[in-house]
């Protein structure tokens, strides 16, 4: 009995030891596998990869119109002042300072930072900055095909006073010109000495151009002089993957081929949400969805016909058929977006079908035809408006047009309503409105005329202060809601879908303001 | 021989010149501003125009489609409007990657198809017969995107065997291989039982299992010898329309050869890449189909004895 007992005991024992070793083994090993050196310094990998569903057609800011551009820019060339979408504040990059010299908004001096230097290794100065305007506002300039907005109209001189302060003498008081100051700066000395296409290449960001593979990649290569350091950017490549099927780029990101996307359709937000390697990211976004007129149509420029559809229209409806149930946008009133300068929270026409019925009765419009025309993308959307203005008392049809040709067939004014249109809602106070919504404006496509908006216009450029503009431009919008040029309907969210060893993810409210130099990448636990 | 070459080298010149002009006419009859496209929403007319004028827009369509070809006979087939790339040279640059997935598609469609056309033709209306003929029919129906990420879920997702996409590693080539394939193949096993089972029961067979040659060798020499001449037709045809039927299944798999980058040009409204890969893929098509024909003349005397000769 005794040594059976005594088995036991041994037996246990024995067990215990084991146990006991394994926790050892455990703690020793295990504490280890993770994402640290021997010294607990963070262990990070080369290189991230990114997906987008484009190629990068040039690497030069001002070449292109594409996103991809634009963000691949955005990390090669810094800005002179920045808008942050989040604090709705500006933010100086290459610009330490600046100073309405007048404090009437008809000046501005802005003072750069010091010692930036450039991708080929000159300092940056303030000819630079003077070169970089006069090249990149005129479109007949070889290389330029995006050229700075509204510079001439704007800029009457631009005067570099001395190495590191540059004047700009305006046309006209604009208080917030500031704002209109994030432009790439560009080297005037890679200009004198390479090709147009690797000059401006060239600038001072973090990253500067890696290795471009046609049809299959574009890289980004850390640059060590970056003003600034490079401590936030500890991964020293970021490459992009062209990968235009956004299905198989969420497949890709599953199978950790890729670190990051933020071009993933929503109807891949649930699966990708369910797997634990994989985190999300939200962001508010600056994609102001719309519906607008033929203000070219008699029945259209009728205030009471256009508020008749915006009474008809349910908007939740249209985000939730159209945004999978809001995950992609979220009812929005005010054509402005709540990131956007001087934004302000109108009182909307809402939702009343039975209002809108008796407009239309009033009017004499019941039982005449709207046409809608839409792209089969946003197909669910035109039948959630169609099925609406059926309801009260128009006659809705369908016009189904190749998306390819949009701009184009909003100039032909062969509709009635358009749905599906956005605008990127971003830059300076006025930009959107007044290119909308003005006479002459770039994108006044549907020949919106108002004389009481005009009106306006010329009395928010009196202003002499940011803040007087920003009172008036709140009636301005609150105007727009209630007059109706456009029928605002939802402002997109920016989701940004990254594998867990990934950090420095700012998902930027647009693809055209992403800033992927702040990607790193972890090396896995265990490896 | 020369002269069955030349004749069809002779179509080909008119051909060139015809789908060049349809390609550009449908170009300038399809909506949109390429330069609005270019100079993006926030250009003004003044902008548009200028681009306009420097891409030689204004002018009409037969000034410019003759200017183009004056171009093309110069190896010159323009720049492509984004990016300022060369169109030659980028059509180039990805032909590999799409010879490459051709090739090993059309590897796949033999190894399946042949020995299953076989089989299905020796065990004509049993079971096994309507069983591949049923797959054969799946196989023909089922659309390219679709099978392309099914395959990616199981082969890539669930059991990590392959690449999801890109062209970086060898067996990426295979799911998108596999999924032009199916179709290919199962085409190709239909025509393989046709022409099997025209020769099965030829007089000179029976001859052959008569004198005691094995079933084994009368099937795979004698009549599927004699079976070749219609299969190598239609595999050689699907060779040549993987070059530009593969559009659908490179972009699922983000293979980087013509189709993307035909894909790419059409969303761009790339007038001059969209027209330089058309031309280029009728090009490259109609040599592969030459090159099949004439290997079809060596396959059949027939054809051969026509032009002996001459």
């Amino acid at each position: 009995m005794n040594l059976v007992r005594k088995a036991k005991l041994e037996k246990g024992n024995f067990m215990k030891k084991v146990l006991l070793l394994l926790v050892l083994i455990f703690v020793l090993f295990g504490s280890s596998a993770c994402n640290k050196d021997e010294d607990g310094e963070k262990v990070f990998a080369d290189t991230v990869i990114v997906a987008y569903a484009d190629d990068l057609d040039t690497p030069n800011p001002y070449g292109s119109t594409s996103s991809s551009c634009h963000f691949y820019t955005n990390s090669t060339h810094s800005v002179l002042i920045k808008n942050d979408y989040v604090t709705g504040q500006l933010v100086g990059v290459l610009a330490q300072t600046w100073d309405d010299v007048n404090g009437n908004g008809t000046e501005w001096r802005i003072h750069l930072r010091e010692n930036v230097k450039f991708h080929d290794g000159t300092t940056l100065n303030a000819d630079d900055v003077v070169f970089t305007w006069n090249w990149a506002k005129d479109v007949t300039h070889e290389g330029v095909v995006k050229p700075i907005n509204s510079a001439d109209k704007q800029v009457k001189e631009i005067i570099a006073e001395d190495a590191n302060t540059v004047l700009f003498k305006l046309n006209y008081a604009i208080p917030d010109f500031p704002s209109y100051l994030e432009i790439k700066i560009l080297s005037e000395e890679a200009f004198e000495t390479m090709a147009v296409a690797d000059a401006a290449a060239i600038g001072t960001g973090p990253y500067r151009k890696g290795e471009i593979k046609s049809g299959i990649s574009y890289g980004l290569t850390r640059f060590d002089d970056y003003y600034e350091g490079i401590e936030d950017f500890p991964s020293k490549n970021i490459v992009v993957k062209y990968i235009p099927d956004g299905n198989t780029a969420a497949a890709s990101l599953q199978a950790g081929e890729i670190d990051y996307c933020f071009v993933i359709p929503t109807t891949s937000y649930s699966t990708l949400a369910a797997d634990e390697n994989i985190e999300i990211y939200n962001a508010p976004g600056v994609m102001s969805y719309y519906i607008g007129f033929n203000h070219k149509r008699d029945t259209w420029k009728n205030v009471e016909a256009r508020q008749a559809i915006a009474m008809a229209v349910n908007k939740t409806d249209i985000v939730n058929i159209t945004f999978e149930n809001g995950i992609g946008a979220s009812v929005n009133n005010n054509f402005c977006v709540p990131t956007g300068a001087g934004y302000t929270q109108v009182t909307p026409i809402a939702y009343n079908p039975t209002g809108a019925a008796e407009l239309v009765e009033e009017n004499g419009l019941t039982g005449s035809t709207v046409t809608i025309m839409a792209t089969t993308f946003y197909k669910t959307w035109a039948e959630t408006v169609q099925a609406n203005l059926n309801a009260v008392g128009f006659v809705a049809e369908i016009d189904f047009v190749d998306s390819k040709n949009w701009t184009a067939l909003k100039s032909s004014y062969e509709y009635d309503i358009y749905t599906g249109d956005y605008c990127s809602y971003t830059g300076a106070l006025l930009h959107n409105f007044n290119r909308f919504f003005t006479i002459g404006g770039s994108s006044n496509v549907y020949g919106f005329e108002s004389p009481e908006w005009e009106a306006m216009m010329v009395e928010i450029q009196t202003c002499e202060t940011y803040s007087e503009m920003v009172t008036q431009f709140a009636v301005m919008q609150q105007w727009a809601a209630d007059n109706v040029p456009v029928i605002p309907i939802a402002v997109n969210k920016a989701i940004g879908y990254a594998n867990k060893d990934v950090g420095g993810v700012k998902l930027a409210p647009s693809y055209n303001l992403q800033e992927l130099h702040y990607l790193y990448k972890m090396v896995p636990a265990g490896r | 021989m020369w002269r069955y070459i030349l004749k069809r080298v002779s179509i080909l010149i008119p051909l060139i010149f015809l789908v060049s002009f349809i390609v550009f006419a449908l170009m300038e009859l399809s909506p949109g501003d390429p330069a609005r496209a270019i100079a993006g929403e926030y250009a003004t007319e003044e902008q548009v125009e200028i681009i306009r004028e420097q891409l030689g827009y204004n002018d009409p369509l037969l000034t410019r489609y003759f200017r183009y070809l004056g171009g093309v006979f110069q190896g010159d087939f323009g720049t492509s409007i984004y990016g300022n790339k060369d169109v030659l040279h980028e059509y180039l640059s990805r032909l590999p990657f799409t010879l490459w997935l051709a090739v090993f598609s059309i590897f796949f469609t033999i190894i399946i198809s042949i020995p299953l056309g076989v089989i299905a033709a020796v065990k004509q209306n049993t079971w096994v017969d309507n069983l591949l003929s049923g797959v054969a029919i799946c196989g023909i129906s089922i659309p390219g995107f679709w099978l392309g990420l099914m395959l990616i879920l199981l082969f890539s997702l669930k059991l990590g065997w392959f690449p999801v996409q890109g062209a970086t590693k060898l067996s990426s080539v295979i799911l998108p291989a596999i999924t032009l394939g199916v179709a290919n193949a199962s085409l190709s096993t239909r025509t393989t039982r046709s022409a099997m089972l025209d020769v099965v029961r030829a007089d000179y067979l029976r001859t052959a299992r008569a004198k005691g040659v094995k079933e084994k060798r009368v099937i795979f020499k004698h009549a599927l010898g004699n079976a070749l001449i219609p299969i190598v037709t239609i595999i050689g045809s699907q060779f040549s329309g993987l070059f530009a039927g593969a559009m659908i299944v490179e972009s699922v798999f983000s293979w980087p050869g013509i189709g993307t980058l035909t894909i790419t040009a059409i969303r761009g409204n790339d007038i001059a890449l969209v027209t330089g890969c058309a031309i280029l893929t009728t090009i490259l098509t109609s040599v592969t189909l030459l090159i099949v024909d004439i290997l079809y003349a060596y396959i059949d005397p027939r054809v051969k004895a026509k032009y002996v000769g001459v």
